[in-house]
């Protein structure tokens, strides 16, 4: 009759454990699949929504006819230019690598994002999961904020493995989560009165239908009060964030959300998205792409010196990434349209081995001319930076195994060696 | 229109078969054949003499859908509860099944009448009011829509808008004219039972009141009280102190404790 792992009996474990969060509270690094240990256990994707144009940020071709107005620079890193408006990354180039050959076949915008939130191509009988609900289900939750939280973007959900594993969709970078605080006339010792009277309610029920989705729901509630009742919250606060500090990652909701990143990997959160929207430039691509672009270069370039700093860098893959890249013609309007055959993406920190740039495009940056990187093969890198078991089977409620993903290899020559 | 000739030509079964299989599983939260856009030959079906004869009179009655629903909704299947424990077979039970947001939202609004009280108060801002309501309801998560009803039970920002949020906070106080507050001016035992029928549509067991009853008395003898600040509390402050019942003490509290445990429970969130 009465369920162990019920609603109320889970805040009571939840209770016990809040001495324990914090910055290195989730101990369990555990094993990667082939029993070397873990190297990250957090992961930020900078998500730039509506796809940037490769050419004009990490894979320029000045002197093109393709390449457009943007002069390009060197950086640290011997052989690798990039635009003229990422001077803030350019000098920290030894950081980061440079994939310049994704290569996808989805341009359209809402499978680009399925694909790249899940590893997979939509199909209308699988509700794939995101790679931050398979992060979830391996790893666990750890802490008492969200597994996952993605600013003010869209996100893609846990699919079949369940809501629970689902983002936490914040609204706004600098404002706290809404309805975390006690509502009007409530404290909390009302509150925790007010828990006793629902566990009463939910007990009659669970006796009555023993139904499996009930704890499901019941996780979630578990997890919204140890929220709630976090210290860690506090994250969410970036005013107490010395405004010298808040000043180096920028103006704007990105440099917010990169910050608000940081802040979260700091208390333990495993995977935080922050997304900057308004790249689908169709139209007028360059006066857009440079706007963008200054408010990425000070908000990543703060985000890689500020993990750095708190030594997290190791323990945080970065992963810059679009819905795919844009065309190298330039359109009528000056424009660019969408491109998935040849693009970039960056990846920094974890054992990602900095200042390289991986693969190549043809002279126009219409083709990839050298070491093709797959959305599988992209993926199955991060898992194993992560120590996921990226071919670890799972079952849909069809029967169907599904993965994270089983087709992709790791993409050795971007770690360091070991 | 040559499509839709063909589409809907008698016999032509794929149409009415795909359409019967998702009224059915609108209804009763799972199909004949899932997922229900996954209407190939091949595929099993369950039932398949029970949605044959469906798709028949679907057909013979000019695809009439409301024929069609009246038909599900009257089918033994549908009035099952989800509660008991018959052994498995096809629909012996009804699967829980949580409300979308935009039923849930509607249903805190009947379960708790403060619809007229938000009129009365708001006035023309009302409808703003519960559109905004709403849109938080909606970006608590969007459903994808290739995400099967069953997976959804609810996220964390739903559930803590179900915990905190205006509509449970003004939802669940002592207002006039509120559930709660008639109640109040009922006897414990016909206040309870009030409560109880508002929100889950069936009044409680007998185990259910005696346990309700000592938790009114406790606050009594306890003399529970919070007080309400004369200033905050947002939309649900303010229309506290216009609306409030006086001078109801411990009693009140214990009621606006076991309506609110009410709206938070598995009982009112899951169809079922």
């Amino acid at each position: 009759m009465t369920n162990p792992l019920r609603r109320r009996s889970l805040l009571a474990g939840a209770a016990a454990t809040v001495t324990l969060g914090g910055l290195t509270s989730w101990g369990d690094r555990s094993a990667r699949a082939d029993g070397q240990p873990a190297i990250a256990d957090h992961l930020i994707v900078l998500w730039m929504q509506g796809g940037a144009s490769h050419i004009d940020t990490f894979d320029p071709k000045p002197k093109t006819k393709e390449g457009g107005p943007f002069r390009a620079i060197k950086t640290k890193t011997p052989g690798l230019e990039v635009c003229e408006h990422l001077p803030g990354l350019a000098e920290r180039s030894d950081r980061f690598a440079v994939v310049r050959s994704m290569t996808t076949k989805e341009g359209n915008h809402d499978r680009a994002r399925h694909l790249g939130h899940t590893g997979y191509a939509p199909n209308p009988t699988v509700a794939h999961p995101a790679f931050g609900a398979w992060f979830s289900h391996q790893k666990g939750q750890p802490g008492e904020l969200p597994h996952y939280v993605s600013v003010a973007g869209p996100a893609h959900d846990a699919g079949f493995l369940g809501v629970e594993h689902g983002p936490f969709v914040l609204r706004q970078p600098g404002q706290r989560p809404d309805h975390t605080g006690y509502g009007f006339g409530v404290d909390r010792s009302r509150f925790d009165r007010r828990l006793k009277a629902l566990d009463f309610v939910d007990q009659q029920f669970a006796g009555r239908t023993g139904d499996p989705s009930l704890s499901s729901r019941d996780a979630v509630y578990a997890r919204s009060v140890r929220m709630m009742r976090s210290e860690h919250l506090a994250a969410f606060d970036l005013d107490a964030e010395p405004v010298a500090d808040r000043k180096r990652y920028g103006d704007s909701d990105f440099g917010r959300g990169c910050l608000l990143a940081r802040r979260l990997v700091e208390t333990g959160v495993p995977m935080v998205e922050v997304t900057l929207n308004g790249w689908d430039t169709h139209t007028d691509n360059f006066t857009r792409t440079q706007k963008l672009m200054g408010q990425l270069d000070p908000a990543m370039s703060a985000l890689l010196d500020d993990l750095k700093a708190r030594d997290l860098h190791r323990r945080t893959l970065v992963l810059w990434m679009g819905d795919f890249g844009r065309t190298p013609r330039i359109n009528g309007n000056e424009g660019r349209d969408h491109h998935p055959k040849a693009w970039s993406v960056v990846l920094a920190g974890g054992a990602i081995r900095g200042g390289q740039v991986y693969g190549a495009t043809d002279a126009t940056g219409t083709e990839v001319v050298k070491d093709a990187v797959s959305m599988p093969d992209l993926f199955t890198t991060m898992a194993m930076q992560l120590g996921l078991d990226p071919t670890a089977t799972e079952y849909t409620p069809t029967g169907r195994p599904l993965s994270l993903t089983n087709q992709g290899s790791q993409i050795k020559a971007l770690l360091v060696e070991t | 229109m040559a499509l839709a000739t063909w589409i809907t030509a008698g016999e032509n079964r794929w149409f009415a078969r795909a359409t019967v299989n998702r009224m059915w599983a609108y209804f009763l939260g799972r199909g004949f054949f899932e997922p229900v856009d996954d209407f190939r030959p091949h595929e099993p079906v369950e039932s398949e003499a029970l949605l044959d004869a469906l798709a028949r009179d679907f057909v013979a009655h000019g695809y009439d859908l409301r024929r069609l629903s009246r038909a599900i909704v009257s089918s033994a299947a549908y009035r099952r509860s989800a509660t008991g424990n018959d052994a498995p077979r096809a629909w012996h039970r009804f699967d829980l099944r949580p409300m979308s947001d935009t039923q849930l939202l509607d249903a805190l609004v009947v379960a708790t009448d403060v619809g007229p009280v938000l009129t009365e108060v708001l006035g023309d801002r009302v409808e703003r009011v519960k559109l905004r309501m709403r849109q938080q309801f909606r970006f608590t998560f969007d459903v994808d829509e290739d995400t099967s009803d069953d997976t959804f039970t609810g996220t964390i920002p739903q559930a803590l808008m179900l915990l905190n949020g205006p509509l449970s906070a003004a939802g669940s106080s002592a207002l006039d004219g509120s559930t709660v507050g008639q109640a109040l001016a009922e006897d414990d035992e016909a206040g309870i039972r009030r409560l109880y029928l508002s929100a889950l549509s069936r009044p409680p067991t007998q185990a259910e009141l005696a346990h309700w009853l000592g938790y009114v008395a406790q606050a009594k003898r306890e003399k529970w009280s919070h007080e309400r600040n004369r200033r905050g509390g947002g939309p649900v402050g303010k229309l506290y102190r216009r609306k409030h019942l006086r001078g109801t003490g411990p009693r009140a509290e214990a009621y606006e404790d076991i309506f609110w445990a009410l709206l938070n429970s598995d009982e009112f969130y899951f169809i079922h």
